[in-house]
């Protein structure tokens, strides 16, 4: 039987705050003091960092002003699923949204530099126009390089039928036969990644913008971009994995 | 006396003799005068030879010679007080500003006027005044505390005001001090500074305003150290200095009795406590995250020792001036001008004091964060090896790959069996951990036992209807008003807005009135027994307060009553 003082307990406790999205110190005691102990009792830290490595999750940052921020080790239960962010969607559509989750994270962080600042001060905002203004500038790019090549093999004969081409084959903007806006024009998809993220507390939405929040901020500076990158260089230069 | 020929006296005189030889002359032509007149005339007719002939060019090889002889002064040592760097630091912070001026003279001509430099001074000043404990402003609040600047300065110019306009202008002014169009980088600038004596070009990097978190989803505009630095007119003090001689000019001011500027120099001082907080917050919170970004071996413990020695001096000060103000708040009639400006000072020293005790609490164990985390972070792994170009390394990279690829990198293993197991997914990387959803069998269970709700009828049989007796008319009308409204339809055969007018003729209420259009629809609609009848005329009526289709009534023969 555990009682309520000891580490273990304790960490669980401080782990369960952590992976609540709405959960804020400021507005929760035990949660404001679990952090204080997290960051005051290096010998409480070990515990929860343990604690949290055998459920697969790294803590990427603690303070008691903000919160704890929580990222899922590859292959853990608490990463987000496809079917968890969009059930039921075609490959095309599962491809275009983790773009669109890399592309919004660029539009944050443009350049390298960016992702050492301080993640307590505030980024820019963005605006789904200027992440489909981006990609599509890229993808148009991509694209006058290609005609210059000869034509691509159909998917069918090899796959070696180009992700840009996806993206440019689905319409910025289409209208159902309502006139509402189709739920997979490139459009709708950018709303909907930021949207979900506004779910996760890691935007604030007003008007047309969409603003990073510091949950955001930690979790790509210290965690996804490092691992967005060696992932890319994982599945696309398979002769490296052998390495 | 042995006289030496001519050849020997013409080489003397032109410098050809050999040492020993030339000594000898000399001796002899200081007592021949035939001699030395010889050699004379001949100097003369050289000169006068040299003369005709013009300046003739120095070898170089002699004006060498002759330089190398000169003896040189020693070059100057160059003197550069350490102070001068650090007030071109302070001093570059203007640049940005002067840009905006350059912006003003650039403005197409309905914003030319609007006066740039004015407009962020008082945005800084707005700043620093709400600066402290939670009660920092945002963007809006700026914003629309700029407004009115805007509108008089649209009235002096004569440009009708636009508030749209207004807000619009506000918000770019903000966004070029955040330098939101370098995606919020620090603005940078070269000067020179001198190293031993040699100069060297050094950069600065600095901010001017920054926005930050204060919670999960409300931001706060904060002026960087070099704003404040800029604002508060201390170009030649450190934060620490600065805040010890606003704090001496705020006692000599109270004891002079000069309490409005005084109640100024206090704002002043509270800004400076809140800057030098915020200094080793975020000194603090860099040992946290990477305490290599921190230099612990020098910089740290010199800095935490003058904070130390500093903030026992100013708590010392702190209280001293409360004391001052307290003593002369018992000198001044209550409620007075006067005593609201003292205690207004005191207020802000007391909340600068308790800044300070706070901040001496954090600095004193400052060196137990820097062990503990020393301890975390020497053989810690470091996950974040190298900082990718996003857009260069990771989003051009996957939409030039073929899709299958592609979604592999984005999904990982569920993308790509062939991939090694538990490979990263880019984009369960980029959103946080969430707790699954998990199935809980004795919810289910006991919500699959629940009773089985009964649904809602969606439709009923019709009963057969029974009509009773004829209502003639609604049951909320009480009887005075139908006794009062009937006999106008018992006049016999009329038009409804006959009826109407009649009524209203004789002055009948509202709901008498209202009674008798009732009964004439009751009529029109046909479905209960009644001997009213009534059908449509075809023209529209405004009679009485009433308007709609007009209606011929009249009474069935069957009704003994119908007859007028």
């Amino acid at each position: 039987m555990m009682g309520a003082d000891d580490a273990p307990y304790a960490a669980g406790r401080l782990v369960q705050w952590g992976l609540r999205n709405g959960a804020h110190p400021k507005r929760n005691d035990e949660y404001r003091a679990l952090l204080a102990r997290y960051l005051d009792r290096l010998e409480f830290r070990e515990v929860v960092r343990r604690f949290a490595e055998g459920l697969e999750l790294e803590i990427l940052e603690a303070s008691t002003e903000h919160g704890m921020v929580l990222a899922p080790l590859p292959g853990s239960a608490f990463a987000t699923q496809a079917s968890d962010y969009r059930p039921s969607s075609s490959e095309d559509t599962r491809l275009l949204d983790g773009l669109v989750q890399v592309a919004i994270a660029a539009t944050v962080y443009p350049r390298a530099m960016d992702l050492l600042g301080d993640p307590t001060t505030v980024r820019n905002p963005v605006t789904v126009t200027e992440i489909e203004e981006t990609l599509r500038q890229l993808v148009n790019r991509l694209d006058e390089a290609a005609k210059q090549q000869p034509d691509p093999i159909p998917e069918e004969a090899g796959g070696l039928y180009e992700a840009w081409r996806v993206y440019k084959h689905r319409q910025a903007q289409r209208s159902t036969k309502d006139q509402r806006s189709s739920p997979l024009s490139t459009h709708r998809i950018i709303e909907y990644a930021l949207d979900y993220l506004c779910k996760q507390h890691c935007f604030q939405h007003k008007g047309q913008v969409y603003r990073p929040l510091w949950r955001y901020q930690v979790l790509v500076q210290e965690y996804a971009a490092s691992r967005a990158h060696a992932a890319v260089k994982r599945a696309l230069n398979p002769s490296q994995e052998k390495l | 006396m042995n006289h030496p020929d001519r050849a020997k006296l013409l080489a003397y005189a032109a410098g050809r003799l050999p040492e020993a030889e030339a000594k000898g002359m000399e001796a002899h032509l200081e007592t021949c005068a035939d001699c030395a007149g010889v050699v004379d005339t001949h100097l003369d007719e050289v000169v006068a030879l040299g003369r005709a002939l013009g300046p003739a060019p120095v070898p170089v090889e002699w004006e060498d010679r002759l330089m190398r002889q000169v003896p040189r002064p020693e070059p100057r040592k160059v003197t550069w007080p350490p102070a001068l760097a650090k007030r071109s630091r302070v001093l570059l912070a203007l640049e940005p500003l002067l840009a905006l001026r350059e912006w003003d003279a650039r403005r197409d001509e309905g914003t030319r006027h609007y006066d740039t430099i004015a407009l962020t001074l008082r945005a800084f000043d707005l700043i620093v005044e709400s600066s402290g404990f939670g009660a920092e402003v945002n963007e809006e609040t700026v914003i629309r505390e700029l407004l009115p600047l805007l509108h008089q300065m649209d009235l002096a110019a004569g440009v009708p005001p636009d508030r749209g306009q207004h807000a619009a202008f506000a918000t770019r002014l903000l966004s070029r001090l955040r330098n939101d169009e370098e995606a919020r980088r620090p603005f940078r600038a070269t000067y020179t500074d001198f190293d031993q004596g040699r100069p060297v070009i050094r950069e600065v990097a600095f901010h001017l305003l920054e926005e930050q978190f204060i919670d999960d989803e409300r931001f706060a505009l904060r002026l960087s150290v070099e704003a404040t630095n800029l604002f508060l007119s201390a170009l030649d003090f450190e934060i620490e200095d600065a805040q010890a001689a606003l704090e001496g000019v705020i006692q000599s001011q109270i004891e002079r009795g000069r309490f409005e500027e005084a109640v100024q120099f206090a704002r002043d001082a509270r800004a400076r406590s809140v800057q030098l907080q915020e200094k080793f917050d975020r000194l603090l919170r860099e040992t946290r995250r990477d305490m290599r970004q921190v230099d612990w071996r020098t910089d740290m413990p010199r800095l935490l020792g003058e904070g130390l020695s500093h903030l026992q001096g100013r708590l010392r000060v702190e209280q001293e001036v409360i004391q001052t103000a307290r003593e002369r708040l018992e000198h001044l009639s209550p409620g007075s001008p006067e005593a609201q400006q003292v205690a207004r000072i005191a207020a802000l020293i007391d909340e600068c004091f308790l800044r300070h005790t706070h901040l001496h609490h954090v600095l004193l164990g400052a060196r137990e964060v820097f062990f503990t985390e020393q301890d975390r972070q020497a053989f810690a792994p470091r996950p974040r090896t190298h900082l990718p170009d996003l857009f260069r390394e990771v989003l051009e990279p996957l939409l030039a790959a073929p899709r299958d690829q592609a979604l592999a990198a984005l999904e990982g293993e569920q993308g790509r069996p062939d991939l090694p197991s538990r490979a990263d997914a880019i984009r369960a990387a980029l959103l946080p951990a969430q707790a699954p959803e998990s199935l809980s069998l004795s919810d289910l269970t006991s919500w699959l036992l629940r009773p089985k709700r009964t649904l809602p009828a969606t439709s009923s049989e019709a009963s057969e209807l029974v009509w009773e007796a004829a209502l003639p008319d609604p049951l909320h009308y009480p009887p005075e008003v139908q006794a009062s409204g009937e006999p106008y339809l018992q006049r016999g055969a009329a038009r409804l807005s006959q009826v109407l007018c009649w009524a209203a003729q004789d002055a009948q209420p509202a709901p008498v009135l209202e009674y008798l259009g009732l009964r004439a629809l009751q009529a029109f609609e046909n479905d209960r027994p009644s001997l009213l009848r009534a059908e449509q005329t075809g023209t529209q009526f405004e009679a009485a307060g009433f308007y709609g289709h007009d209606l011929d009534l009249q009474w069935s023969a069957a009704d003994p009553e119908a007859t007028p």
